[in-house]
């Protein structure tokens, strides 16, 4: 086992460019990173990772099961619940996708919506709505966030 | 300040780093060009369709009421790529119902994303969020 201590790591040939192992990474300028995909191409490192992600019980006294960059979850009334982020997003037009995967209900199909809260860099708010057009309460809730951070 | 100027990091007794980073528990690793959302969009899907913020998405073209496309900028190696993608209103999502996005491929670079209210019917929705994983070409 061998290990080098050191700050920084500059490309010899190329500054911006490093290659380990056999899979190139170039940080052309501060704050972004690139790695070759699967393929060819190159893909954003940071815009590729999700920026906060969390799986919830909504329902009775509501908590999280699991999670990435949340501060915490409020019960806002019957599957109206809002979130905020450890480390704020940089800007409020983040996207947002989630899902209740794995829920029991057998009846009904529930399905993530917006509360009427517009989003905020600081956190947002969804909603659980079955297929009668009802709120109702959920377990589990999966959510996951991209976009940039502030 | 230390600094180091090469161009190839390799591990001394394989291959060294090949896109896989141990995970959070230990025990295993996963891989990281995989685990990325290769594109990802937070649109207007009301009037005239717009991008708020994006990565890897060169534009979007409104196909009909509430069925949106989005084309990427770098394409993706085979059109078995995962779109999810989730929707709603800025005001009461209870009016005309909830919203329910659908999905699907077109080509390596062009994924479509349908919202629909629960009772079917197509609609343009506030916000329309998609994220995209898969292999890059």
């Amino acid at each position: 086992m061998s290990t080098v201590i050191l700050d920084t790591i500059t490309g010899k040939s190329t500054a911006t460019t490093i290659t380990i192992g056999s899979t190139p990474v170039v940080s052309a300028s501060a704050n972004s990173m690139t790695i070759r995909g699967e393929g060819s191409a190159q893909t954003s490192i940071q815009q590729g990772l999700a920026k906060a992600w969390f799986t919830m019980d909504g329902t009775g006294t509501i908590g999280i099961v699991d999670s990435f960059n949340i501060g915490g979850i409020t019960d806002v009334g019957t599957g109206d619940y809002q979130h905020t982020y450890s480390s704020n997003l940089g800007t409020a037009e983040h996207p947002i996708a989630g899902s209740v995967i794995g829920s029991p209900e057998a009846n009904f199909f529930s399905f993530v919506t917006s509360t009427g809260q517009a989003q905020a860099t600081t956190g947002d708010g969804f909603q659980m709505i079955h297929h009668t057009g009802a709120s109702n309460d959920q377990d589990p809730i999966h959510i996951i966030v991209h976009g940039d951070l502030a | 300040m230390s600094s180091l100027k090469v161009d190839n990091i390799t591990g001394r007794g394989n291959a060294g780093f090949t896109g896989s980073v141990e995970s959070e528990g230990g025990n295993t690793t996963t891989d990281l060009q995989q685990g990325l959302v290769k594109a990802w969009i937070n649109l207007n899907g009301t009037g005239t369709i717009a991008s708020r913020d994006s990565f890897n998405v060169s534009s979007i073209a409104d196909q009909a009421t509430g069925d949106t496309r989005v084309t990427v900028s770098s394409a993706f190696a085979t059109t078995n790529y995962c779109t999810t993608a989730s929707g709603g209103e800025n005001a009461d999502s209870y009016s005309g119902g909830m919203r329910a996005g659908s999905c699907y491929m077109v080509s390596t670079t062009v994924a479509g994303v349908a919202m629909s209210y629960q009772n079917g019917g197509a609609a343009d929705c506030v916000i329309n969020c998609s994220h995209i994983t898969g292999d890059l070409a």
